[in-house]
């Protein structure tokens, strides 16, 4: 599904060069989910913004569901992040005055979809993350769990293959982060590809896969036991 | 996604209505300026008869009869004898030799006795066909003589009410013309055909009255007249050396032009072999838009106006430009999120365009009411502009689009800026 093989991202300014990704290696699989863990300026955003298109790399290759991104330009990235991507951002990303019908449909309207897959697509992807019932509500109205399952609606409509998640129960309660982490465990569940970065090791342990980032390199891929393996340890 | 951009730009414009009614003003009052500028400049500087105006030709000669010419060379007023060699000639498709007077008018069948002032065309026959004068009903003389009259629109309109009047007498300056004619409203933007003394833009006239007729009633001609030789009646003009008439010919082809230029210096070198020529031969034909540049109505406060009011519009651009920036930056949020979810830099530009393009179309009408503004009050201060002061078709084009061209350049950078920033910099 993603394979990143000795991607390096750097950033220049007149004086010096830092170093977003070094020689960074990780292939994800169809279906895997996937904790991104690491200290904060580690390069846990620089590789989701690199996987999600969103930004550059310099060196190294980059597959996305067996395409190779290197040398697309503007158009071709951006027809494929809408095909293949969707993100779910800290700070959900909801536009405030439009209705969350609206919302959702943002991703859909660049793909050109008719008028009746849209409405389908919408109420399907809010139906599967229980907000059905409320397609013309302002996000103003909906609590931060709400937006935040608005947002994973929006990122799902489009049937993408794979899920950026940049530390999405951030800010969210307990209750509510607990509400949005079993949603995409049931949506992985049901086969989408997740990589979710987090800064909470419970819900690094949650997951079946857990990788950490430090100086923009992958130091370890099994710091956070998941929470089987660590049960079967305590026993 | 067309429908969907015209959407956005309704949900922006209520985002922040002030911001964008200032913009709106600001480009209004610009472009306003711009098109009530232009609409006197296209006015001035329009082509008449664009049908064939490179086949009419204004005539003017040097054939003053003594050396002491303080009037220049060659004159555009030709004396009576002159002018009658010019309407003798086959070699031109139409010709006419006219003045401009004027008397006082009634309806002859009316109890009132009021009578009302009206320009008075003098003119040979040949004046309906070379111009092209829209008759609404009957049609022009076909003799220089006799007591018969044409009129223009507004006088059918306010002696008779309007109507076909042919056949009705009119009291001219206390003589009985039949009315054999009557024009269509006719807005000649410039009056080619009496361009000189600055009536390029006066109305087009109210009565049109054989030449020989005129001369005979001794209504005494109205506009520029030079004479070497004393005089007193207008009749004596026919005999003397007074200059007060204007030519105009009708030649179709260079070999027409070339033929008659020959015509006009065989006759000075006739003149000039019989002694009554002191003077170089210098005969010019110029057609008509040649006519009008050099009588230059284009006036040059006009032009120099053009350039302070197309300055000034630039000013309003780069404010309005300063306006969007601001608010584009307040939106830039929407910008990158919507990049994220796949809006290429062309969709985001042409959600843009599409905007500036709707908010052009809002501006374009203020703009046009403004300048209509502008124009009434130009009128205001400087009544010469009446006829002049006039929002075309043309100008009405040029302003709706000079509106939308501006919102787009406004808004260029600003948008350039939107499609310059980090993606992943705005969303978190």
């Amino acid at each position: 599904m993603l394979v990143m093989n000795s991607i390096s991202r750097i950033y220049r300014s007149e004086t010096i060069q830092t170093h977003g990704l070094r020689d960074f290696s990780l292939t994800v699989e169809q279906g895997e989910f996937v904790a991104v863990t690491g200290p904060s300026g580690s390069g846990k955003s620089t590789f989701l913004n690199v996987a999600g298109l969103l930004d550059n790399f310099d060196q190294g290759d980059y597959l996305l569901d067996g395409i190779s991104v290197k040398g697309m330009n503007d158009t071709q990235l951006s027809s494929l992040r809408n095909e293949k991507i969707g993100f779910i951002f800290q700070n959900y990303n909801l536009i405030p005055d439009y209705s969350i019908a609206d919302n959702v449909d943002m991703p859909l309207r660049y793909r050109g979809f008719s008028k009746a897959e849209r409405k389908e697509r919408v109420e399907y992807a809010l139906e599967k993350v229980g907000l059905a019932a409320r397609l013309d509500y302002l996000p103003s109205q909906l609590s931060g769990g709400q937006q935040q399952r608005v947002a994973i609606a929006r990122a799902l409509a489009g049937s993408p293959k794979i899920l950026l998640a940049d530390e999405p129960t951030g800010n969210l309660d307990s209750l509510m982060a607990r509400q949005v982490m079993e949603l995409l465990h049931r949506l992985n569940q049901d086969g989408t590809t997740i990589i979710m970065v987090t800064h909470d090791p419970d819900q690094a342990r949650e997951v079946n896969r857990n990788v950490q980032i430090v100086d923009g390199q992958i130091t370890d891929a099994k710091i956070y036991a998941p929470v089987e393996a660590k049960e079967a340890a305590n026993a | 996604m067309l429908s969907y951009y015209l959407k956005l730009a309704l949900i922006n414009f209520k985002r922040a209505p002030s911001l964008y009614a200032l913009v709106l003003l600001t480009l209004s009052v610009g472009v306003g300026l711009v098109c009530a500028n232009y609409a006197l400049i296209s006015v001035m500087s329009g082509d008449p008869i664009p049908e064939k105006s490179n086949q009419l030709f204004h005539v003017s000669m040097n054939t003053w009869p003594n050396e002491n010419n303080t009037h220049g060379e060659p004159l555009y007023i030709l004396r009576y004898r002159d002018a009658m060699m010019i309407e003798e000639s086959s070699i031109p498709k139409h010709s006419f030799v006219m003045f401009e007077t004027s008397a006082y008018v009634r309806d002859s069948a009316s109890a009132s006795l009021s009578r009302r002032s009206g320009k008075v065309r003098a003119t040979t026959h040949g004046f309906f066909a070379l111009t092209n004068a829209p008759f609404a009903y009957g049609e022009g003389f076909s003799e220089n003589t006799g007591q018969v009259v044409v009129i223009g629109h507004n006088m059918n309109q306010e002696v008779f009410g309007g109507g076909n009047n042919v056949g009705k007498t009119l009291e001219i300056a206390g003589e009985l013309f039949t009315v054999i004619g009557i024009l269509a409203q006719w807005d000649l933007r410039p009056k080619y055909y009496h361009a000189t003394e600055n009536r390029a833009f006066d109305q087009t006239d109210d009565l049109y009255i054989p030449l020989e007729t005129v001369i005979d009633q001794n209504w005494r001609a109205q506009a520029r007249t030079s004479a070497a030789d004393s005089w007193q009646h207008m009749p004596q003009t026919r005999e003397r050396n007074v200059y007060y008439l204007q030519a105009w010919v009708e030649l179709p082809t260079n070999a027409d032009k070339a033929q008659f230029q020959q015509y006009l210096d065989n006759y000075s070198q006739t003149l000039k072999d019989s002694g009554e020529h002191p003077l170089a031969i210098r005969n010019e034909l110029n057609d008509v838009n040649q006519w009008l540049a050099k009588q230059e109505v284009v006036d040059d406060k006009i032009l120099a106006f053009a350039i302070a009011t197309a300055l000034f519009l630039i000013v309003c651009v780069f404010n309005a430009s300063s306006l969007l920036l601001s608010r584009f930056h307040a939106g830039k949020f929407e910008v990158g999120l919507r990049r994220a979810i796949g809006a290429s830099k062309q969709q985001v530009l042409m959600q843009g365009m599409i905007e500036s393009t709707v908010l052009g179309a809002v501006i374009s009408l203020t703009a046009i009411g403004l300048s209509g503004l502008f124009l009434a009050l130009s009128i205001e201060m400087l009544p010469n502009l009446r006829n002049l002061a006039v929002l075309n078709a043309n100008t009405l084009l040029a302003g709706v689009l000079l509106s939308i061209v501006t919102a787009n350049l406004s808004s260029f950078y600003a948008i350039y800026r939107a499609n310059r920033y980090t993606i992943s910099a705005e969303l978190k």
